[in-house]
């Protein structure tokens, strides 16, 4: 565990983005959830919830599988290294949240 | 950089999918109607609806799979993480709770104490339990039970005509009634957080 800027030196730009933290935070809490989901809990259209799924996917950190029998249907979960990642994001961002409530400006 | 607000919603964002069957508050709504169909239509038959039992029931039924179409449809779906914490949440503190109130019911009817109230209890002790789950999100669910343990166990007779205590009435049966309506209010505030964490997209249409 680092100091705060050291924390923030060791982000993580592929899960940091707004919109892929979102995503991977709400996958961290289930095992799969599949596409209406995602967009529904992002706000995002199709096209942008598809390029950062794509982005995610190749960085390893999720799964996509899409099933054809029926109703086709798009799930995506987290990888275990994924898991991993996001976690240990998660940590560093409540850290940060923390050192930055009790951060006094020099002089205060 | 995240700010504290974004961080708030995320965790919001977590708590919703960590339990997202348990924020389709629109089930626990029908719940309470159905304890709301019981006061005024109770198994015993007294009451003028008496004969109406198996009509509500069907209704509340029919309403039950168009919930279910409705989330699946407007929400998509979830599979959830069978986490220690959601094993002890979901399985074995209901299991603690029935065990308690069959525990509560044996033990009141020795001591010759028995009546509407150990249901009231029960119930009570069901809402705390949901509330804790997640307390930031559900302090409704603290706030009614505090409403229906008071109902249950306050000497209210003293202030009824009759000098009965309401739990005890035969019509309308008071404590489904008064949990009905707090499941009815607590559900509906469950869909509201619901509604207001997953956000309309801009196309319409699943993937």
């Amino acid at each position: 565990m680092g100091t705060p800027f050291e924390d923030m030196a060791e982000i993580d730009r592929l899960v940091h983005e707004p919109s892929r933290l979102a995503i991977t935070s709400a996958l961290l809490s289930c095992e799969y959830a599949d596409f209406l989901f995602l967009q529904r809990i992002t706000g995002l259209s199709k096209g942008n919830l598809s390029s950062h799924l794509s982005k995610l996917e190749r960085g390893g950190i999720v799964t996509v599988t899409k099933s054809t029998g029926g109703r086709p249907r798009t799930t995506i979960g987290l990888t275990p290294m994924g898991r991993d990642t996001v976690a240990q994001h998660w940590e560093r961002l409540t850290r940060l949240r923390d050192a930055a409530r009790e951060w006094t400006a020099p002089g205060e | 950089m995240n700010t504290p607000h974004d961080i708030d919603r995320l965790e919001r964002i977590r708590a919703v999918t960590s339990d997202f069957s348990g924020y389709q508050g629109l089930y626990t709504a029908l719940l309470g109607l159905l304890g709301l169909w019981a006061a005024f239509v109770p198994l015993s038959g007294s009451g003028p609806w008496a004969e109406l039992f198996p009509v509500g029931m069907l209704l509340i039924a029919g309403l039950f799979i168009v919930t279910q179409r409705y989330y699946r449809r407007r929400f998509g779906k979830v599979r959830p993480r069978w986490t220690t914490k959601r094993v002890l949440w979901v399985v074995l503190l209901p299991i603690a709770l029935v065990c308690g109130y069959i525990a509560l019911m044996s033990v009141t009817n020795v001591l010759g104490v028995q009546g509407g109230w150990v249901f009231g209890v029960f119930v009570g002790v069901c809402l705390v339990a949901v509330g804790c789950s997640y307390p930031r999100d559900r302090w409704h669910y603290l706030a009614g039970a505090v409403l229906v343990l008071a109902f249950s166990l306050l000497p209210l007779g003293a202030i009824t005509p009759s000098g009965v205590h309401p739990v005890e009435w035969e019509y309308p049966v008071m404590v489904p009634l008064v949990a009905g309506l707090v499941f009815v209010v607590n559900g509906l505030l469950d869909h509201r957080t619901l509604v207001r964490t997953l956000t309309p997209v801009s196309e319409n249409g699943t993937d």
